[in-house]
């Protein structure tokens, strides 16, 4: 799945100001709840599904990014949304760094391809340092989605 | 002592090789003195390195190719199987 077909584009964070994991989640869910992608009623619980995977081990891979995720009954596809953190958070990472860029994904239970899929895709992007420090500097909301949902090659 | 084993290794998870067996599979590879090579759909990636890993989109019941090369490479194929083969949870 190419990141335009899944990441909310109005669900994006430039600036995201969070001192901790559980934080971050819920800013990064409830925005998803803002525009309308995820109901209300389900932020909770979506939140907690994320934490309790972050509780068996932390989702942040290095480099500074960090996919939190979870499958959840109540998407029927696949949806994403990323912040990015330009001052840093601590999130258990494996090599002990913080991270400036979050990648939440929000999976139905039953497409576990379209699952490995995203993750492919987001860390093929993520891996080139540079394009994290890209981001980690967008100013705007427009410019962060310029740069992920226009550079990709078709 | 340099010894080279290639292994097909199958995906039995429903998830598929999803976030946290390819973390565990990246961790017990770098336990192992041998180079640590995958082997999927016409790429090569390191089995030691989580972002590698992440390319890998191995979809349950699919294979991939892994080769191991160095002194306990007979052991570190054993490990890098039984870690495809344990059930990790799947929600992640």
């Amino acid at each position: 799945m190419r990141l335009s077909e899944f990441l909310v584009e109005g669900a994006l964070i430039h600036d995201l100001k969070a001192s901790t994991k559980e934080d971050a989640i819920r800013a990064l869910v409830g925005k998803l709840v803002e525009v309308g992608r995820v109901l209300e009623k389900d932020a909770e619980d979506i939140s907690r599904a994320i934490m309790k995977r972050e509780s068996l081990g932390s989702t942040a891979i290095g480099g500074g990014v960090a996919i939190p995720h979870a499958r959840h009954v109540s998407v029927q596809s696949l949806i994403g949304t990323v912040a990015v953190c330009p001052g840093g958070m601590p999130f258990e990472s494996k090599d002990g760094k913080p991270v400036f860029v979050l990648v939440l994904i929000i999976s139905p239970h039953d497409r576990p391809g379209d699952h490995l899929r995203a993750l492919e895709n987001v860390s093929s992007a993520l891996r080139d340092t540079k394009f994290v420090e890209l981001l980690r500097n967008s100013e705007e909301q427009n410019q962060l989605a310029r740069l992920l949902l226009g550079t990709e090659s078709p | 002592m340099s010894v080279v084993v290639r292994k097909k290794l199958q995906v039995t998870h429903p998830m598929g090789f999803h976030m946290r067996p390819k973390a565990a599979f990246a961790e017990v590879a770098g336990q192992f003195e041998a180079e640590i090579m995958v082997y999927w759909e016409g790429r090569a990636f390191n089995g030691k390195r989580m972002w590698d890993l992440m390319l890998v989109a191995a979809d349950m019941g699919s294979e991939f190719e892994c080769e191991a090369n160095g002194p306990d490479a007979e052991q570190a194929l054993e490990a890098l199987a039984t870690v495809l083969s344990l059930d990790h949870d799947a929600d992640s």
